[in-house]
């Protein structure tokens, strides 16, 4: 009878130690940023901003003209370009901007027109201060409807708030060329 | 001197006996893996122009191999390039600027014992070296090498590598991108443009 219980005690602790595994948070998930939603003004406020969607607008191509030369890019999906209004809160900051798809993917701010004006990557925001800038993306058409703009401050972003501004329900203006202006 | 009891002794010997062929076992299992292991060794696969190949955290098609003129962007460089042309598409979830692996692992060429320098990839929609790659968006691309002045034209192998992607690593269980394995060799003789 006792070494039955004690096959049964280390199946016990093996089955319970299995189910402890199993359901652990991952790291990815136990230290990621803290989603915070838009309000019913559609305005984020995260730990160190505040942001607002203006308006979304998606096109073929864009253009626009950098250092004295004009640079357009074309694509074979679709350009997808957030105006955003943003209010650092705590300090001065930078922003980083994904798009989270449809189908759950994640788009950085597209790299082909880093140059661009008053896109985020190149724009500080001071506390108290408003800003206009903007996010363009690089994605399939399927992926702007139920997609979200996720917005961070740029860095370390684990355990920080991350700023969530939902995609509206109508599809987003389409162009054939969109001219990025200062 | 004590006495001990016939059944106590068979058993001890019966539960030192189950633990030794459990450590033995443990020992023989791991050590067979490692023979395995280092038997069998991992054959990398041959491909031809058309057929996919994984590179670093992305997916390569490669469609033409043609050899180049052009103004040399080295001093070293002869005016010639030998070009491999394909589709590269992003084989994760999210935007990729480490398409090719980090650190980055780029297609090694040889040929006829030439040392050939690191090839830079081109996205072919800007002519412009490629940054980032979208999910789901396949672009065009050309993995572009400067070809030595003493180099003839002759057969080239091009071996391809891929970076391992772990969903829960054993340190932290967290999702991360580990070594480098061989995933592809071609082998192909480059056409000259005119």
């Amino acid at each position: 009878m006792k070494p039955l219980a004690s096959v049964l005690i280390v199946l016990l602790g093996g089955g319970i130690l299995g189910v402890l595994m199993s359901t652990l948070p991952s790291y990815d998930s136990s230290l990621r940023p803290i989603a915070v939603h838009a309000d019913a003004k559609g305005v984020g406020q995260g730990r160190l901003f505040a942001a607002e969607l203006k308006g979304l607008t998606s096109a073929d191509a864009i253009s626009y003209a950098w250092a004295g030369t004009e640079t357009v890019r074309d694509t074979s999906a679709t350009f997808l370009v957030a105006e955003l209004s943003v209010t650092a809160l705590r300090k001065s900051l930078m922003i980083e901007a994904v798009w989270l798809g449809a189908t759950g993917r994640r788009y950085s701010q597209s790299a082909r027109v880093e140059n661009a004006p008053r896109t985020l990557p190149s724009t500080w925001f001071q506390p108290g201060l408003h800003d206009t800038t903007r996010a363009v993306f690089e994605l399939p058409e399927d992926e702007i409807p139920g997609g979200q703009l996720v917005l961070t401050a740029r860095g370390n972003a684990i355990l920080d708030s991350a700023v969530h501004l939902s995609a509206p329900a109508t599809p987003p203006q389409k162009r054939d060329t969109l001219r990025l202006e200062p | 001197m004590v006495r001990r009891p016939l059944r106590s002794t068979f058993h001890q010997i019966r539960v030192q006996a189950f633990a030794a062929i459990g450590i033995v076992a443990a020992i023989a299992v791991a050590w067979w893996m490692k023979v395995e292991d280092a038997r069998a060794p991992h054959a990398v696969p041959q491909i031809a122009l058309g057929e996919p190949v994984k590179v670093g955290r992305a997916v390569f098609t490669p469609q033409s191999l043609v050899i180049r003129n052009a103004p040399p962007s080295s001093a070293n460089g002869s005016g010639r390039k030998l070009v491999l042309a394909g589709q590269l598409e992003n084989a994760t979830g999210e935007s990729q600027v480490a398409m090719f692996g980090f650190p980055e692992e780029l297609p090694a060429l040889s040929s006829g014992g030439t040392d050939f320098p690191a090839p830079t990839v081109y996205l072919d929609r800007d002519n412009a070296p490629l940054k980032q790659l979208q999910p789901r968006i396949r672009e065009a691309v050309s993995i572009v090498w400067d070809v030595p002045e003493s180099w003839r034209e002759q057969e080239v192998t091009v071996a391809f590598s891929t970076q391992q992607f772990k969903l829960r690593d054993n340190l932290y269980a967290k999702a991360s991108w580990l070594l480098f394995h061989p995933s592809g060799t071609l082998r192909a003789r480059p056409e000259v443009e005119p």
